[in-house]
């Protein structure tokens, strides 16, 4: 639907961004209720929460979602009144409305609907106790059609009626058959690898994903003729993913194309995309943008119950601003706004443009001081190249605090998660977490989230033992998990601890055999506990439900490895415990770089991965030729010389220029052909084919438009061991 | 329906991609070689801040290279929104082509590597070969 006007999606996105916030207080409330369940405070907190919820998703139309947040509202209604008792039953029923009402927030912001989810058992749930005993329930018809509990009749009556009343829409749903029969075909888009790939590629150079829903009127003669012309105005603007029905295949019955759906990513306005639809007799338009998160992880994040989280059409009856409500703006320490992401985004590129022009400036300025003759401007022009790069420094430093959110955000959740599992698994577990104020790059925090779940699920499944056997080993009852994070230098450091039986490592030799590995019963500790980062390792013979499913923690260090440029840490002691140590850079998008150079290329290497830069003698090198080490105070490091590890002829010298470099707890020599400048790099993803060998972690531009590339030190791992195969490489 | 076609020579054969594809056609100049990267990948070319790999097709497809490398082009053409370079022999015509002189599945005709062919057209007395980019242009399978 779309209301002349009304900025739609600024009005989503701001109910979003108010409704994310009140089921995070909501879910932080509930869960120190269970601490304290007579804080009166707490239940009017809540109470007044679910009915902010309640209120808010009802003016935005999201009838379902209203539903459950009014019958959350109405059991805390009776909490506070004193007629209802708060039991593990309660408080159960509670947190499955919570969970279903986060849910259905999550599955709109990924551009999906709430009438996409099944809240029958939840909502009767939930009103066994929201009236009195015997009581009817008045308020049955405000929560929507999908208290019938089918999501199929939900889906297609409000396809069928979007501006009906839910009233309405329950009537349709008694009849589905009817509904089913007024409502049109569902578009569908389901990615395959070569569509994911381009959303990758797009999200990657900042374009926005949308959706765009074109109808036809009803009575234009030939519909294909339009649609065609609006297809092939957007195939001129924009990159589309797919379009619903086909426009290049077979004709179909002309009226099928009365309403067609399109799927692409673009750069452009939303003006400049609005105007490809400018063809006569077009009934709407609806365009809609869309997260990418929700179409690459489709499979992952689709709704218990309901298929997918496939957007429909002008379903939302959307009203001008909805009042915000002045009673819970909380007292904020500092005055803060909210700004569209995707506007930092663009902000941000152009600091990132601004940078590179900075370093051409000062190479211009040192050309004119340099020069035989000095030029008359050069002292002027000198003051006003200090005084850029002193605005451009700042302009970057503040972007870059844009960027950063506590990791508060991401731990805040682990709470609940431990709560659940440890119930769920019949375990008893102390949850303590440090650091939360430790603030971390934005993109960072989003690919982050998995891994450390899969950790934290990990310790409870297998960390954690059983009250009986902690016991007997002299230890708590009471399990306990640790998560800590701060910034140390150039690096966010995370550490998940558990004090449960460790790793078993006679368990992972004992597979690392039967998977083939020779050597499994002969290497080193180290190197043994390492291989539980091979993919499909897992010691665990039979796959549990909370951890299995063949995501183990090869998957955590690879996602953590290539995804977020870090590295993953294990240590553990067999029936004392286990720390995963993750370290991450501050930032993906603009690295701090060496450059050197080998033969005719320029590479970078990323500077919290230098040590020091220091001449070595050829004298001082010890091993054979194909495996040159040297002798230093702290131990012996392995050489690398850059043009060998590029299969470019070594240059051989009695003096070489080395940068000393580290990944994780690895240390090498790298011999480069030359040292050049430090230097801030924006860095740009690399197209894989350039990156055969994953020598790289990115490509960059340097001002004067030559390319750089970024080198990815992990190289230095792989001749650990006298050149075997590194196992968790 | 019909499309317009790019076309351009590889050894004595003759290919095409649909011209909405195309971005620019560039000089066979300052191309950077990439380290360890398989033959097919030429290089790299900075084309106005896009960091644009280019593919050498004749490698690609087994065609010995010309003598003359007078004519060489490389057609920056458009991938999922990204830009990629294709080194050809040398760029011919913008040509017209009916989808119904367009034969499907044709790579079979085109000998040692089908796989990147996805339909032939008879013009006159050759044929022209259409371009499965996607596969051209994957990374996959490739050795360095």
């Amino acid at each position: 639907m779309n209301l002349a006007g009304i900025d739609e999606d600024r009005l989503k996105r701001a109910f979003l961004e108010e409704a994310e916030d009140l089921t995070q207080k909501l879910s932080d409330s509930l869960m120190a209720l269970e601490e304290n369940q007579s804080d009166a405070g707490l239940i009017n907190e809540i109470f007044r929460l679910t009915h902010s919820l309640k209120s808010e998703s009802a003016l935005m139309g999201f009838q379902t979602l209203a539903g459950v947040s009014h019958k959350m509202e109405d059991v805390f209604g009776r909490v506070r009144g004193g007629e209802l008792a708060l039991d593990r039953t309660v408080m159960d029923r509670i947190f499955a409305g919570s969970d279903l009402i986060a849910a259905m927030i999550q599955g709109i912001a990924k551009g999906g609907n709430d009438a996409d989810f099944s809240p029958g058992p939840v909502l009767e749930g939930l009103q066994e106790y929201a009236e009195p005993a015997g009581k009817a329930a008045p308020a049955k018809a405000r929560t929507g059609p999908a208290e019938a509990g089918a999501s199929a009749p939900a889906q297609a009556a409000e396809a069928g009626a979007p501006a009906e009343t839910a009233a309405g829409t329950a009537d349709a749903s008694g009849t589905p058959a009817a509904a089913e029969a007024r409502a049109p075909r569902e578009a569908a888009f389901e990615p395959g690898d070569f569509e994911r790939q381009q959303m990758r590629e797009a999200r990657d150079r900042g374009e926005t994903l949308y959706r765009i829903t074109v109808e036809i009127d009803d009575d234009a003669a030939m519909k294909f003729p339009r649609a065609y012309l609006v297809f092939n105005n957007l195939e001129l603007l924009v990159n589309l993913l797919h379009v619903d029905p086909p426009m290049d295949g077979a004709m179909a019955d002309d009226g099928v194309y009365g309403k067609i759906t399109a799927w692409f990513t673009s750069a452009g306005t939303r003006e400049k995309i609005r105007e490809c639809t400018d063809v006569d007799q077009i009934k709407a338009v609806d365009l809609a943008p869309l997260e990418y998160a929700d179409l690459l992880d489709r499979a992952a994040l689709a709704p218990a119950g309901s298929g997918d989280g496939r957007p429909k059409s002008g379903q939302t009856a959307f009203a001008p601003e909805p009042a915000p409500s002045t009673e819970r703006r909380a007292v904020l320490e500092k005055p803060t706004i909210r700004v569209d992401t995707r506007k930092l985004d663009d902000l941000w590129r152009m600091v990132a443009d601004l940078i590179l022009q900075k370093a051409a400036v000062g190479r211009i300025y040192d050309k004119v001081a340099h020069a035989e003759e000095p030029h008359a401007l050069q002292e002027e022009l000198g003051a006003v190249v200090d005084a850029f790069e002193k605005i451009v420094g700042g302009l970057q430093a503040t972007m870059m605090e844009t960027r950063m959110i506590p990791i508060a955000v991401i731990f805040s959740k682990f709470p609940r998660l431990v709560r659940d599992l440890s119930r769920k698994l019949g375990k008893s577990v102390d949850l303590v977490t440090e650091g939360e104020d430790t603030e971390i790059d934005r993109s960072i925090v989003e690919l982050l989230a998995d891994p450390l779940t899969h950790i934290i699920r990990n310790s409870l499944d297998h960390g954690i033992e059983f009250a009986e056997e902690r016991v007997s080993h002299g230890k708590p009852a009471k399990g306990r998990i640790r998560i800590a994070a701060s910034q140390q230098g150039g690096q966010i450091v995370i550490e998940l601890a558990d004090d449960g039986k460790g790793f078993d490592e006679q368990g992972i030799r004992r597979k690392a055999a039967a998977m083939g590995i020779e050597r499994a019963a002969t290497m080193d500790r180290e190197e043994a506990l390492k291989l539980v980062f091979l993919p499909g390792f897992s010691t665990k013979e039979a796959v549990t439900d909370l951890s299995g499913r063949g995501v183990g923690m090869d998957v955590v260090a690879t996602r953590i490895r290539e995804d977020l440029k870090g590295e993953v840490q294990l240590s553990t002691r067999a029936g004392e415990g286990t720390q995963i140590t993750l370290l991450l850079p501050l930032t993906l998008t603009i690295v701090r770089s060496l450059l050197v150079r080998a033969d005719n290329h320029i590479f970078a290497v990323p500077a919290v991965a230098v040590e020091t830069t220091q001449k070595v003698l050829a004298s001082e090198l010890r091993g054979d030729s194909a495996a040159p080490f040297l002798p230093m105070e702290d131990g012996e490091r392995p050489v690398f010389f850059l043009n060998s590890l590029l299969e470019r002829p070594a240059r051989r010298a009695e003096e070489y220029d080395t940068v000393m470099i580290r990944h994780g707890n690895n240390r090498g020599c790298l011999v480069v052909d030359e040292l050049l400048q430090e230097m801030e790099l924006v860095i740009k993803p690399i197209d894989d084919l350039l990156n055969f060998r994953r020598l790289f972690s990115g490509i960059s531009l340097r001002e004067d438009g030559s390319i750089v590339f970024i080198l990815d030190t992990s190289f230095i791992r792989r001749r650990e061991n006298n050149g075997r195969q590194d196992p968790d490489r | 329906m019909g499309a317009r076609y790019v076309s351009f020579i590889l050894g004595g054969g003759k290919y095409c991609i649909p011209v909405n594809q195309v971005v620019q056609i560039l000089r066979h100049e300052n191309v950077l070689d990439i380290p360890k990267a398989p033959r097919f990948v030429a290089g790299v070319v900075n084309l106005r801040g896009d960091i644009v790999p280019v593919v050498d097709l004749r490698e690609r497809f087994g065609i010995a290279k010309p003598q003359d490398k007078k004519r060489e082009r490389i057609v920056v053409t458009s991938l999922g929104g990204r830009p990629y370079g294709l080194l050809v022999d040398e760029v011919r015509e913008l040509v017209d082509i009916p989808d119904e002189e367009i034969t499907p599945d044709a790579g079979a005709a085109f000998g040692e590597r089908p796989e990147f062919i996805r339909a032939a057209a008879r013009r006159g007395d050759s044929l022209v070969f259409f371009l499965d980019l996607e596969r051209v242009l994957s990374a996959e399978g490739a050795k360095a």
